[in-house]
């Protein structure tokens, strides 16, 4: 495991392998993989340090609109974050 | 109202669409591999294999392949048409199984000529991968493996094992890695060592002191 995948395993993210992100539901934030692998590990501390204020799900990177909406959908379901 | 067709249903329909040049492309690219490794195969040994398989990649696993390169893998309800299944690279796969090692440098040398111009995608020294085109004007692109037979057949255990059944089983492959890994090193080093093995005798019997 190396060290990104190590500071999100502490933070308690779950890698979803369907939409290969990393997720936290108690935080409600979500790390595209490809996200992670293309910043540092100092980049990703701060992430994930930082708090999430929105009120929603928050996601690195933003999504499109409909994609945004169908993924809350699946989360809410609960069935992406358990997965 | 009705409802709007889901960015799915489009790609199926594309599908449909495009199955009869898949199939003219499959016939095409196999004939013509068949044909040229036609002499190689010819001058095979008992114990040697050259075999070429085709294949098209099914409606839903290509539908499936091209969400894993969507963000996030959704597809955008919004934008359906930035979606099309003439972006995969695999559309039609032919994938020639050698056995042993020796045969299969033979037929990447027979073979590269014709796809020279193509994209490499290798996992050295396991497959050789090459995509493009057969014909610079065809809707759909090709995948042309070359790999070791031994290899090639656990994978295609592997594969149907693993992804067919379900798509949930996905999350097993990347747990199950160091396992494959180590499968594959032991036929990588059975081949290897066949190979010696098969220098070895042929060698030996041609020593005239041999008794």
């Amino acid at each position: 495991m190396n060290t990104k995948e190590s500071l999100l395993k502490e933070a308690g993210y779950w890698y979803n392998f369907h939409r290969m992100s990393y997720i936290n539901r108690r935080a409600k934030k979500v790390f595209a993989e490809e996200t992670v692998e293309d910043n540092t590990e100092e980049w990703l501390a701060e992430r994930i340090a930082e708090p999430n204020t929105t009120g929603d799900w928050q996601f690195y990177d933003e999504p499109a609109v409909a994609v945004r909406r169908a993924f809350v959908a699946e989360l809410e379901n609960g069935r992406a974050a358990h997965r | 109202m009705a409802e709007r067709r889901t960015v799915e249903d489009r790609l199926r329909s594309e599908y449909a669409a495009l199955l009869p040049v898949m199939h003219r492309t499959r016939t095409e690219v196999e004939t013509e591999v068949q044909h040229m490794l036609l002499r190689a195969t010819l001058n095979l040994h008992q114990y040697e294999r050259i075999v070429v398989r085709a294949r098209l990649k099914d409606c839903e696993s290509a539908i499936d392949a091209l969400g894993r390169r969507a963000k996030f893998g959704f597809f955008d309800a919004d934008h359906p048409e930035q979606y099309s299944l003439t972006s995969l690279p695999d559309l039609v796969g032919v994938r020639v199984l050698t056995f042993p090692q020796r045969r299969l440098e033979e037929v990447r040398e027979t073979l590269l000529p014709r796809i020279a111009g193509w994209v490499a995608d290798h996992i050295e020294p396991i497959v050789f991968k090459y995509t493009g085109r057969w014909n610079p004007g065809d809707l759909v692109r090709s995948e042309i493996q070359i790999l070791s037979l031994l290899i090639g057949l656990f994978w295609e255990a592997e594969h149907s094992a693993i992804y067919k059944p379900s798509p949930d089983l996905r999350g097993v492959a990347p747990r199950m890695k160091d396992r494959s890994s180590a499968v594959i090193a032991a036929l990588q080093e059975f081949e290897s060592e066949f190979g010696r093995l098969i220098e070895e005798e042929a060698t030996n019997s041609q020593d005239p002191d041999r008794p």
